[in-house]
């Protein structure tokens, strides 16, 4: 019993305290065991001298030592049972990550509940074993590298690596590992704190070479299949030469045709490649006078003569990207004059700050759209009038509306412009960028 | 038509046969008599400019109209090869693209490059060529 209780006690304490080392705790047990024993034997004389006879001295002795020793010793154990290093204890214990403490010379001195998660090894698997049980062959130059910062008071911070576990299966794993001092600020060893991050990896890994298959699509899409195209355009063009002025009005009509669904698939595989071009590729942020932009879409913009395209107030200056806010404007612009049933018209642009967002409008005095019509216009390969009357891809306001929600924005019809006519279409923009959209 | 024009023969390069012909009747269309001279694909095109198995290699001056994507050598690995030899690093080479994306790609070749014509308007285009090749002729000798 009197052996028991401490023995319990401080195997109990080593074992939950990853700050005591096990030959520590079981040094410990074993002299205060001892020295409760004899301060049993020192009570026994004074209370009963007769039974214990000659060995009273030493006893007496033996118990006034062993009491200075355990008095000597309240300190340690009141070190041991500070709350502040429990609670760091408690937080190593409870981490995901995996944390491995070892000494300097790479052999393993503490390791949590992660750590046995990550590496399939248990505590006491590991303790003990030098840290290459877990360090594929390929990293061990890596590992000595690392050791020699260590040993210079160096930190490393977030290395991304390989490692192995239990069954032997390589894992990515982010890394990060500082030296540990004693309190003379001697370089004892070092901890390390791991994260599993091969399913990220894998991911990341996935998203690049999708995006290279896509951008492989897209050259496909414009180049490859456009030239196939582009052979049935020459054959009818050289055949519509051939026949020359004394062919059948039908057959002429029908090269005709043929030729405008040619250049009908060209279109749409130019907006299809621009669709899916949408965020793709860096861009570069500028200072941007909007009103400029503007300007520069009318002009390429082949607008007939009755349209009077004009901005209402003034438009800001913002830091911003500027193809994908140019896609956008162009788009709604153009559709603006496109969709005109009449020869006099006005399309106005405005703009009006709504906090950290600027909302531009684009409205026009056309027909309008009606109420019925007003969800389906954003789908793609959506068109309201039939392609023989006008010419469309049906890619043109989706691409607006994938625009501006990469870049942090959103667009929206806002109904007729006078109540029975005429279309406000209003989208919202970031009003300064300082980095790249997600 | 410039006099000296008509002295210079036309090495088309392209695997496209009915780009070859757009070509060819662009050229009767435009009465322009020049040879001209097909090939299928770079390594076509190399045997030609460098003779061989019994042939003369293509007598100068002549010019190449190159299209990029080809099977066995494409344009890109030609322009490689006329760079590195140096019989032919001063051949005049006129890219026929079909995209903006074709210009990009010529990119890194671009002082091998003495210009681009779109393919959908080569009849159009080729005046300007000549136009072009006329002034080249005033600065530098043909090959």
């Amino acid at each position: 019993m009197f052996i028991a209780i401490p023995a319990t006690c401080f195997v109990s304490l080593t074992r939950r305290n990853v700050s005591v080392s096990r030959p520590i705790g079981l040094f410990l047990t074993a002299s205060v065991t001892s020295g409760v024993a004899y301060v049993v034997y020192g009570l026994l004389f004074l209370f009963d001298p007769a039974h214990m006879r000659g060995a009273g001295i030493t006893a007496l002795i033996l118990m006034f030592i062993t009491i200075v020793m355990l008095l000597s010793l309240i300190p340690a154990l009141v070190n041991i049972y500070d709350p502040e290093r429990e609670r760091l204890a408690s937080i190593v214990e409870s981490s995901q990550d995996a944390i491995v403490g070892k000494d300097i010379e790479g052999n393993i001195t503490n390791w949590n509940p992660g750590a046995e998660a990550l590496y399939g090894y248990s505590h006491d698997e590991a303790v003990g074993q030098h840290i290459r049980l877990i360090v594929p062959p390929q990293r061990y130059a890596e590992l000595d590298e690392i050791m020699q910062h260590i040993q210079r008071g160096e930190s490393v911070c977030n290395l991304e690596t390989e490692r192995r576990n239990k069954l032997g299966k390589q894992l990515v794993i982010s890394l990060s590992i500082s030296p540990m001092r004693d309190k003379a600020g001697q370089i004892i060893g070092a901890s390390a704190i791991g994260r599993d991050i091969t399913a990220r990896r894998r991911a990341e890994q996935q998203l690049i070479s999708s995006n290279k298959a896509l951008d492989e699509f897209a050259y496909v899409a414009s180049h490859d299949l456009k030239s196939p195209l582009r052979g049935i355009d020459n054959l009818c063009r050289f055949i519509e030469e051939d026949l020359g002025e004394g062919a059948n009005a039908t057959v002429t009509d029908h090269l005709r045709q043929l030729r405008g669904r040619v250049r009908r698939m060209e279109k749409l595989l130019d907006d299809l490649l621009e669709y899916s071009r949408v965020g793709r590729g860096a861009q570069r942020i500028q200072t941007l006078r909007v009103a400029n932009l503007i300007d520069n879409i009318v002009h390429l913009l082949d607008v007939p003569p009755g349209i009077d395209v004009r901005i209402e107030g003034e438009l800001p200056v913002i830091d911003t990207w500027a193809t994908p806010l140019e896609q956008v404007f162009r788009n709604l612009i153009h559709n603006a004059i496109k969709h005109h049933d009449r020869t006099q018209g006005r399309i106005s642009i405005a703009s009006k700050t709504l906090g950290h967002l600027i909302e531009f409008s684009v409205m026009d005095d056309g027909p309008g759209i009606e109420p019925q019509f007003r969800e389906r216009i954003f789908r793609i390969f959506t068109t309201l009038q039939s392609r023989d009357k006008l010419e469309g891809s049906g890619i043109g306001l989706s691409l607006v509306e994938k625009v501006t929600r990469h870049y942090g924005g959103n667009v929206w019809l806002d109904g007729y412009s006078d109540g029975e006519r005429g279309a406000i279409f209003k989208f919202t923009w970031p009003y300064s960028v300082r980095e790249e959209p997600l | 038509m410039n006099d000296r024009f008509s002295e210079v023969s036309v090495l088309l390069v392209d695997d496209d046969s009915i780009d070859r012909m757009a070509v060819v009747r662009a050229f009767r269309e435009l009465q322009i008599a020049n040879p001209v001279i097909e090939a299928n694909d770079g390594i076509e095109a190399l045997e030609i400019l460098r003779g061989g198995h019994d042939a003369e290699p293509l007598a100068t001056p002549f010019l190449v109209l190159l299209d990029l994507s080809m099977p066995r050598m494409d344009g890109l690995e030609f322009l490689a090869e006329l760079r590195n030899d140096p019989a032919l690093h001063t051949a005049i080479v006129f890219i026929l693209s079909t995209s903006k994306a074709d210009e990009d790609r010529t990119a890194a070749y671009e002082n091998h490059v003495a210009g681009y014509i779109v393919k959908a308007d080569f009849a159009s285009e080729f005046w300007r060529v000549v136009d072009m090749i006329d002034h080249y002729w005033r600065v530098v000798a043909f090959p």
